[in-house]
């Protein structure tokens, strides 16, 4: 017997997955010769985190899609693909829409969570603008020239990594699966697949955890990591 | 001073106290020696090289570096732990967990900066590696955009640079292209040359008459079955068979097959 819906695995799993790998790991808009890749990542980032504070501190809905439309254009002209770009940031939308701002809708107060989600919106699209931007190698850099200590950061440098290195564990135990069994994996057993591989995976991330910590220690790590000047 | 770097004496170690991986184990290498382990997969091979780096620490038995002993105390001593982790070097088997930063530059960098080389010998030293690895090129990218051979060789290189007394292996050739395989074993006798000790883990029979002249084989016990030169246990082998080293080759003859173990004569 075949279920159509052996294309949830493929949907939900494998589909989010690259998703996610796209949309946290795509370089490319990086190294584009846009108006932001230009600008001096120290700049870049002092620039986007005011234009956020402002984003917080407005407090009309008009002046504050004016803000919108400011980055939108920002993109436009650091040749984003504008498709992309909203794509990548109406995606986290919901979640917050959904969590915060739905009690405002049912209590009434309407004009209060439009105000709010516009304002999520905004400052979301302004540090998905920088994220875009900058190689992520140098925003790490610049949050420490900003004084951010380095075991912050390179703690969020490893998360990165690591994320990228499961994305692909993910994508290829998909591959791994459909490949033994010819895509068409019937929904129940599918799923249960899916379970399994999420429960060894973060199995898996503890030992990984575990054998990092040993490589750093290996190489003379002592707990206070230490950086190049340059 | 003691020139024997390395003695271990009845050692065991299991994983959760549940998985043995290292049964009674009996070893001693001396300064400048160049040896292998050899052992099928499973036998304990990455466990005693993560135990001779003192990552781990022996269920029972005994670990001695230089004759000292290595236990968690030994480690809460600042002054010897930078010093081992300066003399000895481990590259692991997989270059995943080996390169844990932002771009290779600085995973190469991150070891001799921990233990205070200063920064000019640091560049100096990294220069000099980039050149004989020819690494030039990916210098400045993501270590996880790189191909298995690429990440082994910024692995080597992420060791090499601490410029270590002992360098241990985990199956260094593993993955690598043939011209790259022999750039790595000519860096090792280069390394071994210079009166350094190598100890390399690996199941690759073809390699090990190049990357040692001693042998200790693991069984499939997890213990250590024969320690000999390389001649010697090379050319024993019911010992290779018994310990699954050997492969064994099929192929037609006239229409019917026939299977025998792969060899090398010494010639
Ligand atoms: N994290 C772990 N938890 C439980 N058991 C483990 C763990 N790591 C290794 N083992 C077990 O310990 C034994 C020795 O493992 P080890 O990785 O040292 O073998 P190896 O000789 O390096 O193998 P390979 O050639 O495949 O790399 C194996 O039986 C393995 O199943
Ligand atoms: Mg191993």
């Amino acid at each position: 017997m075949k279920f159509k819906s052996h294309n949830y695995i493929q949907r939900s799993l494998l589909g989010m997955v690259s998703f996610f790998k796209e949309a946290i790991f795509a370089e490319e808009f990086a190294f584009k010769p846009g108006l932001l890749q230009k600008i001096e990542p120290r700049i870049k980032a002092a620039l986007i985190l005011s234009l956020i504070l402002a984003s917080i501190f407005i407090k009309t809905t008009p002046l504050l899609l004016v803000l919108y439309l400011f980055c939108l254009l920002l993109a436009a002209l650091s040749r984003i693909s504008l498709i992309f770009f909203l794509k990548r940031t109406w995606v986290f939308m919901p979640i917050f829409a959904l969590i915060i701002a739905l009690p405002l809708f049912f209590t009434g107060r309407i004009q209060e969570g439009v105000l709010f989600v516009v304002r999520v919106l905004t400052s979301l699209s302004f540090a998905v603008l920088l994220g875009l931007t900058t190689p992520h190698t140098l925003l790490l850099k610049t949050m420490r020239s900003f004084g951010i200590p380095q075991m912050f950061v390179m703690t969020l440098g490893m998360c990165y990594r690591y994320i990228f290195l499961f994305a692909e564990i993910i994508e290829n135990t998909y591959l791994a699966i459909k490949s033994r069994v010819g895509g068409a994996i019937h929904y129940k057993h599918g799923q249960h697949i899916a379970t399994w591989k999420i429960a060894s995976l973060w199995q898996k991330s503890l030992q990984l955890n575990k054998d990092i910590y040993d490589a750093m220690l290996s190489r003379g790590y002592t707990g206070e990591p230490k950086v190049l000047d340059e | 001073m003691s020139k024997t770097i390395f003695e271990l004496e009845n050692l065991s170690y299991s994983y959760l106290n549940k998985f043995p991986a290292l049964v009674n184990i009996n070893l001693k290498i001396e300064s400048g020696e160049k040896v292998a382990l050899l052992g099928a997969n499973g036998t304990g091979k990455s466990t005693l090289l993560h135990i001779l780096d003192a990552l781990v620490f022996p269920d029972t038995g005994r670990i001695r570096f230089f004759g000292r002993d290595l236990n968690e105390n030994a480690f809460n001593d600042e002054k010897f732990s930078r010093e081992f982790r300066r003399r000895v070097g481990l590259v692991f088997q997989s270059p995943d967990v080996q390169l844990f930063c932002p771009t290779v530059k600085e995973d190469i960098v991150f070891g001799p900066l921990q233990l205070g080389v200063t920064q000019n010998e640091i560049k100096k030293r990294m220069d000099r590696l980039i050149e004989i690895l020819n690494i030039r090129d990916f210098i400045n990218r993501q270590p996880h955009q790189l191909s298995v051979g690429e990440k082994k060789k910024v692995s080597i290189a992420s060791v090499l640079i601490i410029e270590p007394e002992v360098l241990l292996l985990d199956e260094p050739t593993a993955g690598l292209d043939p011209a790259t395989c022999r750039q790595l074993l000519d860096l090792i006798d280069d390394f071994h040359a210079q009166g350094k000790t190598v100890i390399t883990a690996t199941h690759d029979l073809h390699m090990v008459p190049e990357l040692a002249e001693g042998l200790r084989i693991l069984n499939k016990e997890r213990t250590i079955t024969a320690d000999g030169s390389c001649q010697e246990i090379l050319a024993n082998q019911d010992l290779l068979k018994q310990n699954n080293l050997v492969h064994i080759h099929k192929h037609r003859h006239d229409g019917s097959w026939h299977k025998h173990p792969h060899q090398h004569s010494p010639t």
